[in-house]
């Protein structure tokens, strides 16, 4: 696996965790990035990112005015090593891992006797990464790969009640899928900014840090993490 | 098939004559629905055109130029002719039908130009998000309209669509597991 991967794959484990564009963007557009970085400095394991994340948020941003900003600030977060590239080579085995976790994700629920391509090829990849690297964690603001891994069958409820008709599900792959992603644990950058207000992260707000908590959570919801009202409160019930 | 597309297509034109933003807005989700039943992108093209044509009904200062109304009737025909060749099942010919309706509400909406991200664009977005909402990836939605995955994700930020479903796990039990990376 090492030989197929150049950088830091010795630096993944268990501890560590993958982020998704979803989160990286909703924690840049809230103004939170300063806080993942005292996070980082917390954690066991390391903060990495996908080639294809890199892309989506800074290559590609970065030529693009209305996003060159937020580009900018998560260049210059990696450049500081807050998050590490997980540079993959060109590998035939990373390309096929990918396909697997595509092709049996999106062959687990079925509507009017067709697959429901639910997911993509950008989420594939990085849990495909997770597995292949031996990483634990991932962070992702998106909902639908979050509960495919954690409860597709409420998924399945879900597009039921979408639908408005039976959504067949395919056991087989289910069972495959549950397996390919039995290791990996997700996080949401909601989970992230809590663990880091534990940590301190939120103590330069003084008096005000528990509210200063309440409003990252809220600017991250409104930035798009799949977070509900109730979710924000519970949690600053527990705080 | 295709005569579901061409009863869709002439529904548009007959809510786009009247100016009826609830039944374009209501036709443009029926086509997002139908999308995901037959895996047939021709139906996410007439939920976009739907849902800007919508817009264009709503607001007043779209419909009292010569020039926006010019432009309304050429949208009108190729309302029409995309319903014809849908019912003939010429899917290249409904295309191009469709490729030229939307370059002609490209000119509407540069000619009375109000928001820096135009119409298409926000079209993209919205149908975008009811993929999302319906239970496709956000990468996945944005891949299928061609929207920006950034202003999908803003966009869904501000609905309820993760407060309608995608609780999973307690964030209790989330968080004792996020506390074992830490030292």
């Amino acid at each position: 696996m090492e030989e197929n991967y150049s950088t830091n794959a010795s630096e993944a484990n268990a501890f560590s965790i993958l982020c998704d564009a979803s989160s990286l963007i909703s924690l840049t557009d809230s103004c939170c990035l300063p806080i993942l970085e005292s996070f980082r400095e917390k954690m066991k394991g390391g903060l990495f990112i996908s080639p294809e994340v890199k892309d989506e948020c800074i290559d590609y941003p970065l030529k693009r005015k209305r996003y060159q900003l937020s580009a900018l600030r998560l260049q210059m977060a990696l450049a500081r090593n807050v998050f590490k590239l997980l540079s993959a080579k060109e590998s035939a085995n990373h390309e096929k891992l990918k396909e697997q976790f595509l092709f049996t994700a999106n062959n687990i629920f079925y509507i009017n006797g067709k697959p429901l391509r639910l997911v993509h090829g950008g989420e594939a990849d990085m849990l495909a990464l997770a597995y292949e690297f031996g990483i634990g964690n991932i962070m992702i603001d998106e909902r639908t790969t979050r509960m495919l891994v954690e409860a597709p069958l409420l998924m399945r409820e879900h597009l039921k009640r979408e639908f408005g008709r039976e959504i067949g599900l395919n056991k087989l792959y289910l069972s495959r899928f549950r397996s390919l992603t039995s290791n990996i644990h997700i996080l949401r950058s909601s989970e992230v900014l809590i663990l880091a207000y534990e940590k301190g992260g939120f103590d330069q707000f003084g008096k005000m840090k528990k509210t200063a908590l309440e409003a990252a959570l809220y600017a991250i919801k409104f930035a798009g993490c799949s977070l509900s009202f109730d979710e924000i409160k519970e949690a600053l019930k527990g705080e | 098939m295709a005569s579901e597309l061409e009863t869709l297509a002439n529904a548009i034109q007959s809510a786009f004559k009247t100016r009826n933003v609830g039944a374009l807005r209501k036709i443009s989700n029926e086509c997002t629905q139908k999308y995901t039943t037959t895996q047939n992108h021709a139906f996410i093209a007439l939920a976009m055109a739907s849902y800007a044509l919508s817009k264009i009904s709503g607001k007043a200062h779209h419909q009292k130029y010569v020039f926006q109304k010019r432009i309304a009737f050429f949208v009108q025909k190729e309302l029409e002719n995309a319903a014809k060749y849908a019912q003939e099942g010429n899917s290249d010919a409904f295309e191009r039908e469709l490729v030229g309706l939307f370059s002609k509400l490209e000119m509407i909406d540069a000619r009375d130009k109000r928001f820096v991200r135009d119409l298409l664009d926000k079209s993209k977005v919205k149908i975008s998000a009811t993929l999302y909402a319906q239970g496709y990836s956000l990468s996945g939605s944005a891949a299928i309209t061609g929207a920006d995955k950034r202003e999908l994700l803003k966009y869904s930020g501000g609905t309820l669509i993760s407060d309608r479903a995608g609780k999973t796990k307690r964030i209790s039990e989330r968080l004792d597991h996020g506390r074992k990376l830490l030292n």
